[in-house]
């Protein structure tokens, strides 16, 4: 979709973060990502411990993905450890409010999906609602 | 030691084990989607080889 709709580059799996980081196709303002991506939030999927962790925003690197999966499907699809760990909850970042650099979009190693990577973390500003979701 | 202690001590213990077999990091050991991961790629043979080392259910 993003691919042909939007002729978007999807950088190979095989991408490392440093060359993300470096290459102009994939080091992108949140305002270019929420254009490229039709005013569509960038998902950060949770584990229930760590629900609470994000509404103020965070400094650190986060992976999240454009798009919405179920509970179940989170594990294959973004290929992640722990298979009998579903994420249930989810928070949904806005991009046009992430004030710091977003790296991607890349396919996802061994998964199905795409995801960015936002090496700095994401603001308060970004968090649509300002809580998590649960997904059903 | 503290969770995030451990994780930080693997990682220094995976990136030596992947030099030596000539596997480079794609990306730091960071948490995503609720587990921590690690992943090295190779490129051999025509073939591209990946290794990731992956910890879930840490408290982070």
């Amino acid at each position: 979709m993003l691919e042909v709709a939007r002729r978007v580059e999807i950088a190979p799996r095989v991408t490392p973060d440093s060359d993300l980081g470096t290459d102009t196709r994939w080091n992108k303002t949140g305002r270019a990502v929420a254009k490229e991506l039709g005013g569509r939030y960038l998902l950060r999927y949770l584990l229930p411990h760590q629900v609470g962790s994000y509404p103020a925003g965070s400094d650190d690197r986060q992976c999240v993905t454009p798009t919405p999966y179920a509970p179940r499907e989170t594990v294959s699809w973004l290929a992640l450890p722990a298979p009998r760990k579903t994420r249930p909850y989810v928070m949904l970042l806005d991009p046009s409010e992430i004030t710091r650099r977003v790296w991607g979009p890349r396919w996802i190693r061994l998964g199905k999906g795409i995801e960015y990577i936002l090496p700095d973390g994401f603001p308060r500003d970004a968090v649509v609602l300002g809580w998590e979701l649960e997904v059903t | 030691m503290t969770d995030i202690e451990v994780l930080k001590s693997l990682e220094a213990t995976t990136l030596e084990l992947a030099e030596e077999y000539g596997y480079r990091p794609l990306g730091p050991f960071a948490e995503r989607h609720g587990g921590w991961e690690i992943t090295f790629h190779k490129r051999s043979e025509d073939l591209d080889r990946f290794c990731i080392v992956g910890v879930g259910g840490v408290q982070s």
